[in-house]
């Protein structure tokens, strides 16, 4: 039996509800000055929190919003303090509670690695040492030297966590990281929680993403209301739990109805291991929305990089309108489209839209890949918003009637 | 448990010492804040550094102008050395209280995502107000080549006047940081203390020039006798050291209070954000 690395015990916390009234100086003065105040009334965010971890265990915390996970991670993190109870370590410990505290936008990538390690307890010099692995893992040497603010949220977020991961904590704690940044910073970071927890460390997830916990989590702790409401061992009780939740059908929509802050999500990640989709541009611009021009051609390029060429893979787009309905798809799969030869490494594929096709309007994207003709790898669902417009606004205006529909294609006439 | 305890939470305070030592320990982050904060004043300006001269150079132009142009005060000494010892003490005071005082509600993202000693920012404030400090100083030497003044042994004081003036600074700044965050009113206090405070202070004027009976502030007004001392100093004008001692052992007293007031909220400042 492992030993026992984090102790939680009888842990409560309250705030008072009308503090924010007091933090004017009168308030204060007026309750010092008139003799038996009434006391504030107070609001219970955890009560009697009792439970410990053992060395490389994963624990999941689950449970509405507003049942207490973020103020018990608070409290783990020591951003803010127990009114009552105890809480031991028994090994070095980080919380993220936020990927990328502590980053400034106008500090280099580099100098944000060394602010955000040496806030995380980093001395200068295990930072040197761990320089080159972070930067390495982050993905974004070529920008180290400049100002963050420049970066993506992508790339931001990845140089974020990477430090994070260098830490090399007994202990670590994510509030509901796993929901930033683009699909790869996610599967990566997904993935590096995972590797973690096969590792040794010992972790808490305090998060919505009820499926990635059933999978790494070796027990689940259920809060309601800030109490401990149920805690069941996924090795021996998963069966149980899944009918507990079936009855709290509350919880399990909550938590699956995520606020994804990006445009897309990804519905199938652990397949993707021999692709890497290093991004999707339209008119070589790389950004979620994109505005173009239905006068000029339309170029989406899908960049991705291959480990090996034993599959082939195709792709799939798929235009929606914001109903959701497709308005227009494409694929490389169609046998006699398109022949094509796919190398190892660095790998790009474009689709030409050609010009005078859209009218005006707006579409979002959804890029499908399919591995051997048959399988699907990965499915960015709405990756792009495009905004269609039209340069020369005065051929839209077709002898006094408008042009109309999202599509109008320019296609031959023939007469007699 | 054979694991050693790495560390407890608890609500219980630690002592002063303790936490001291838990500041010390992380004097590589008050550096790094430092640092951060100086790139970021500089980042995307021109003149950069030359801002951090441009100001006290325009104070200094204008209290020449006035002092000696408008009313002529007679002093011995060159009126442009004079005001900048003045100054030098008075900026450095104005930058401590000003800044660390709220340095606490500058970095609430901070405050509420990662755990640090939280003195560790009002501290980094004051490193940085040493560096525009020693803009002040550069002046001052300048000036006094170009008028001829002469230095005197006494500048080997130098060092321990500028701690004295940290104590001053912080012991005021160290309770304006904590009392901002339960009483926002404070913030209206910070400008209004600067705004008024250069009036009753002998910056621009000598403290010889106030009447007698009302001289007597100057026993707790420790920032007027932090300017007297840069005069000791610099243009070897007389102290009254009873006068010195006094007010500066209110400001050890304010800067120790304030400290145990600090670590006494320290533990909920990110729930009062």
């Amino acid at each position: 039996m492992s030993e026992i690395i984090l102790d939680v015990k009888n842990v409560s916390k309250s705030f008072r509800l009308h503090e924010n009234k007091k933090d004017s100086l009168k308030e204060t003065l007026s309750s010092v000055f008139s003799a038996g105040a009434s006391s504030p009334e107070l609001f219970h965010a955890l009560t009697d929190i009792s439970f410990s971890l053992e060395q490389g265990e994963v624990l999941g915390i689950i449970g509405k919003n507003g049942a207490g996970k973020s103020t018990l991670l608070k409290i783990l993190s020591g951003v803010t303090f127990p009114d009552e109870g105890e809480i031991n370590f028994y090994g070095k410990s980080v919380s993220v509670l936020d990927v990328g505290a502590g980053f400034h936008p106008e500090l280099t990538g580099r100098e944000n690695v060394y602010l955000s390690a040496t806030l995380y307890g980093l001395s200068k010099k295990e930072i040197e040492a761990k320089f080159e692995s972070i930067v390495d893992f982050s993905g974004v040497r070529a920008f180290i030297d400049e100002p963050v603010k420049a970066y993506s949220s992508g790339m931001y977020l990845r140089l974020a966590f990477s430090v994070v991961i260098a830490l090399d904590a007994d202990i670590l704690m994510f509030d509901e990281v796993l929901y930033f940044g683009d699909d790869e910073f996610r599967f990566k970071s997904k993935r590096s929680i995972t590797e973690l927890c096969g590792n040794g460390k010992t972790i808490i997830l305090a998060n919505h993403d009820y499926d990635f916990l059933m999978k790494v989590c070796d027990r689940i702790i259920l809060l309601n209301e800030g109490k401990i409401e149920n805690t069941f061992n996924l090795k021996t009780e998963r069966e149980k739990l899944s009918d507990y939740l079936s009855d709290r059908l509350d919880i399990i929509q909550q938590t699956q109805a995520k606020p994804v802050p990006s445009v897309y999500q990804v519905d199938d990640v652990m397949k993707w291991e021999n692709i890497s989709i290093k991004g999707i541009a339209i008119n070589s611009i790389p950004s979620e929305a994109v505005t173009i021009y239905s006068d000029n051609e339309t170029v989406i390029e899908v960049e991705y990089e291959l480990h090996n060429t034993d599959v082939r893979y195709d792709f799939s787009l798929m235009f929606t309108d914001e109903k959701a309905d497709i308005i227009l798809s494409a694929s490389t799969i169609d046998p006699r489209k398109i022949d094509f030869v796919q190398r190892t490494g660095s790998n790009t594929m474009r689709y030409v839209i050609p010009k005078n096709y859209f009218n005006s309007g707006t579409l979002l994207l959804t890029l499908i890949v399919i591995m051997d003709m048959n399988e699907l790898v990965v499915r960015y669902k709405n990756v792009k918003k495009i905004t269609i417009e039209r340069l020369n606004r005065s051929a839209n205006n077709l002898m006094g009637m408008q042009r109309v529909g999202l599509l109008y294609a320019d296609f031959d006439w023939k007469h007699n | 448990m054979s694991l050693p305890l790495y560390k407890s939470i608890t609500k219980k305070n630690e002592s002063l010492l303790t936490y001291l030592g838990e500041v010390w320990k992380s004097h590589a982050l008050i550096v790094t804040f430092a640092q951060r904060d100086l790139k970021i004043q500089y980042a995307q300006t021109y003149l950069g550094v030359f801002w951090s001269f441009i100001q006290p150079l325009t104070a200094l132009l204008i209290f020449h102008f006035f002092f000696q142009r408008v009313i002529h005060i007679n002093l011995h000494v060159p009126y442009s050395v004079f005001a900048c010892t003045g100054m030098m003490g008075w900026f450095f005071f104005t930058q401590l209280i000003g800044q660390s005082g709220t340095a606490l509600m500058h970095n609430q993202q901070l405050i509420k995502k990662i755990q640090f000693p939280r003195l560790v920012l009002p501290l980094a404030k004051a490193i940085n107000g040493l560096v525009e400090f020693s803009v002040m100083l550069i002046l001052l030497v300048v000036l006094m080549l170009i008028t001829g003044c002469p230095f005197s042994a006494k500048i080997f004081y130098l060092p321990l006047v500028v701690v004295a003036n940290v104590v001053v600074g912080l012991s005021v700044g160290i309770w304006l940081s904590a009392l901002t965050i339960r009483f926002r009113d404070m913030h209206h206090l910070i400008p209004f203390l600067i705004g008024f405070g250069i009036w009753i202070t002998p910056v621009f004027y000598p403290a010889t020039m106030v009447p007698d009976n009302f001289s007597v502030i100057y026993y707790f007004h420790p920032i007027a006798n932090i300017i007297a001392l840069y005069r000791w100093i610099f243009i070897g004008w007389q102290i009254d050291f009873i006068q010195v001692a006094t007010s500066f052992s209110i400001s050890v007293f304010m800067l120790i209070t304030g400290l145990i007031y600090f670590i006494r909220n320290e533990k909920f400042i990110a729930d009062y954000l």
